[in-house]
């Protein structure tokens, strides 16, 4: 949590996450380049920085799609989660370096527009082939490239906590879902681009065993998640859901219950139970699956505190969650599923210790 | 003249003319931006120093039209909130869905392209016959 922004607010974590990402970076493309310029001498340098570029930010869109399910499966991935902001940002910077070497290799110094070139090269192209259809074994595909270039960079320009603050977290979490179509566009450009010319069968595998690995990795966090949803209040009365016993929840640490559809988190604290809003206000993360910390639950993501009674992150932050009226009938825990009022104060059902 | 290729040089021209003039109109923004509007909409802004603003700039050219209705919002004393955005629910909608796009997406179009791939022209001698 931080009330100034600065350009990057670094810390030991994010250093030892850079240090390692440009270890990891510099040893890829260094090796990649190496191992091709020995095989394909004939290579030019821009063609080696063209297609080692390409090549790491590929690798990096697969690693950068996969943190999000692997962190929803083991907890021990989340700190690949944290700055994953870098890794996106890194891999815009690859995917510029591609694009600006292949504009210039291909597009410019002509009497084209090179912009104009890259979107028109095969214009003509692009017919209309009876009976088949549109003639895709000539699509043109700078453009997809292009397309996934625009998103990757309006992505990377948002990354900033700036906006995040001004965008909000769920407008901002839904901009960021457009990773998706940048790995759809990206996988056309490849496609129809480098395997139209590239015989080797490494590269149709080694692309679709990426669509495949990341793929199965979803699958199986979705399906963790779907179970979570799936177990829904137990019973209703009096617009309360009864969502758990006082046993299941652990002292110090938060469990994820579902009530009408929407996620909450209980606390125990001091022989407390309390109800909070399962969404941390930073970047939408589940607060019931972190822990409680100096007397506030604590998002696992970013460590973003919430105080257990109303709330409220502690002074001088103003960022608040929900809370929600708990009551306990013996040992079960009924909840109101209908967020309360901002900051509304909810002292907690008393449990046996 | 072929209707296709016409149709996508078209949008191809109309695709870039709007990028560069909102490109254009977002850089021409971003000075005034980052000059005075950056601390009206975040007073805690008001001493940035040139590395966030650099940072924040390719992000003030592509967003400029929505910042500048905050930039106005903020002189006229209006509501800077952020937007409310989607739920939590609604999130996880859209990320079921997408990736439901992609299941079918990747086999589609892995499997279109490589299925029109044309044959490797064969090997051709050297040197060509003509110069033996």
């Amino acid at each position: 949590m931080s009330l100034s922004l600065r350009a990057v607010d670094w810390n030991r974590q994010k250093r030892l996450y850079d240090l390692s990402l440009g270890a990891l970076l510099t040893l890829t493309l260094g090796a990649y380049l190496g191992v091709t310029a020995a095989v394909s001498p004939e290579s030019t340098a821009e063609t080696l920085l063209l297609r080692g570029a390409a090549g790491a930010s590929l690798v990096l869109l697969h690693v950068i799609l996969a943190i999000g399910p692997l962190a929803r499966l083991d907890p021990r991935f989340l700190p690949l989660l944290y700055n994953r902001r870098h890794l996106g940002v890194t891999m815009a910077a690859l995917a510029t370096l591609h694009a600006g070497l292949a504009v210039f290799q291909f597009h410019a110094l002509g009497d084209a527009n090179p912009w104009w070139s890259v979107l028109t090269a095969y214009a003509s192209d692009v017919r209309w082939a009876w009976p088949t259809g549109l003639n895709l074994a000539h699509l043109p595909f700078e453009p997809f490239g292009a397309a996934a270039w625009c998103v990757l960079a309006l992505m990377a320009a948002t990354s900033h906590d700036f906006w995040l603050r001004r965008l909000g977290a769920p407008v901002w979490k839904a901009l960021h879902c457009g990773v998706y179509l940048a790995y759809a566009l990206l996988l056309a450009h490849v496609a129809f681009g480098f395997l139209q010319s590239e015989r080797s069968a490494v590269f149709p595998v080694a692309l679709g065993a990426g669509w495949l690995g990341l793929t199965l990795l979803h699958l199986a966090a979705a399906a963790r998640e779907a179970r979570l949803d799936r177990s829904a209040a137990r019973a209703r009365e009096d617009g309360l859901d009864r969502v758990a016993t006082c046993a299941e929840v652990p002292e110090g640490e938060g469990k994820v219950v579902v009530a009408d559809g929407r996620r909450v988190a209980l606390f125990r604290r001091a022989g407390r139970i309390y109800a909070l809003a399962n969404v941390c206000r930073h970047q939408g993360g589940p607060l019931g699956e972190g822990r409680i910390v100096d007397g506030c639950a604590t998002c696992p993501w970013h460590g973003w505190n919430y105080r257990l009674e109303d709330g409220c992150s502690p002074p001088p932050f103003t960022e608040l969650v929900s809370t929600h009226r708990l009551r306990r009938l013996g040992e079960d825990l009924w909840l109101d599923p209908k967020p309360s009022p901002p900051g509304e104060v909810h002292p907690g059902v008393p449990v046996a210790s | 003249m072929d209707l296709v290729p016409a149709v996508y040089r078209a949008v191809a021209a109309v695709s870039l003319g709007f990028a560069a003039i909102h490109l254009t109109a977002g850089v021409a923004f971003a000075v005034a931006f980052q000059v005075r509007g950056l601390a009206s909409v975040d007073p805690t802004l008001r001493r940035a120093g040139l590395g966030l603003r650099l940072v924040l700039l390719p992000g003030v050219i592509l967003l400029w039209p929505w910042l500048a209705v905050l930039w106005r919002r903020a002189a006229t004393g209006g509501d800077l909130l952020p937007p409310a955005g989607p739920s939590p629910e609604r999130l996880r909608w859209l990320h079921r869905r997408a990736w439901w796009a992609l299941l079918i997406a990747g086999p589609l179009i892995l499997g279109v392209a490589l299925g029109v791939r044309r044959p490797p022209p064969p090997p051709q001698p050297w040197p060509p016959s003509a110069l033996r």
